[in-house]
């Protein structure tokens, strides 16, 4: 008696119509497919640190870009204040020195 | 054993393809059958097969050759079932369901399940065992599986599964000749 009718008769147990031959060409394909799929270059771990990497690094940028302004607030208000001390007759030279050159 | 020899050779030529392949051409129906006696419905056995296959291809680069690749299958398919039904045994609780060893109820519920064919003594007798003795009856008796293999596989004592497998017998044997 083989397996299959063994099962069926003495413990009632029945598999669908050509479930044996099916399954295993199943199992054999699935594996195959498993194991040709190119490995994942971003796993969900490597998601998160990107993530978190492109966070840090915009943070930085933006604070780096607000003291860049500031700075830039400050040398204007300074050379504003300066300008109050230079002659009507020098202003144009010191102008063009402060600004206009310093801008080259 | 020389079926396995040959496997063992494509392992070490590290040709696991051919070596799983080989495996599914000589246990995929045994290790089919040792699941489903565990699990009972076969859309379980179904399921616990395919993680089965999975731990097998993962597992087969590590294979330690101590002990048979027939014995080894039947030990990732014997635990894999075991950790569905803990699995299931988890969730019925959770749902405070009774209890999940009621072999019938879960039995009836499987389409391919076929009460009328049995013989009904012999199954009445088996479900009336103790789950141990059950499943060691089961592997001796329907897998042909040897009291070394079932010790390697359930890593139980090999005096107590012998022990078990005679007491289900005798058990099996008086109601089948009391029913009859």
């Amino acid at each position: 008696m083989n397996k299959k009718h063994l099962h069926k008769e003495q413990l009632g147990y029945e598999v669908p119509e050509g479930y044996f031959e099916s399954s295993k060409n199943d199992m054999l394909r699935f594996l195959k497919e498993k194991e040709t799929k190119a490995p994942r270059f971003f796993g969900t771990k490597a998601i998160l640190t990107t993530t978190a990497l492109g966070i840090l690094a915009f943070a930085f940028l933006l604070v780096q870009k607000q003291q860049l302004t500031n700075y830039e607030i400050n040398t204007f208000e300074e050379l504003t204040i300066e300008s109050l001390e230079v002659s009507d007759e020098a202003f144009d030279d010191w102008f063009d020195e402060k600004f206009v050159f310093s801008e080259v | 054993m020389q079926q396995d020899d040959h496997i063992i050779e494509q392992l070490k030529g590290k040709q696991y393809d051919r070596a799983v392949k080989a495996i599914s051409e000589l246990y995929h129906e045994m290790l089919y059958w040792h699941i489903r006696k565990l699990v009972k419905r076969h859309q379980d056995a179904d399921d616990v097969l395919q993680n089965t296959y999975i731990r097998i291809f993962k597992g087969l680069k590590s294979f330690g050759y101590r002990s048979s690749v027939k014995t080894w299958c039947f030990r990732i398919a014997y635990n894999e079932s075991m950790r569905l039904l803990q699995k299931q045994q988890k969730l019925a609780h959770t749902n405070g369901e009774g209890e999940l060893t009621d072999h019938l109820n879960n039995l009836t519920a499987d389409p391919y399940f076929d009460l009328d064919s049995v013989s009904f003594a012999f199954h009445e007798s088996l479900i009336k065992l103790p789950e141990k003795q059950q499943r060691i009856f089961q592997m001796k008796y329907f897998d042909e599986l040897t009291f070394d293999e079932i010790a390697e596989i359930t890593t139980w004592n090999k005096n107590s599964i012998k022990t078990a497998f005679y007491a289900a017998k005798e058990k099996i044997i008086i109601h089948v000749k009391a029913t009859v």
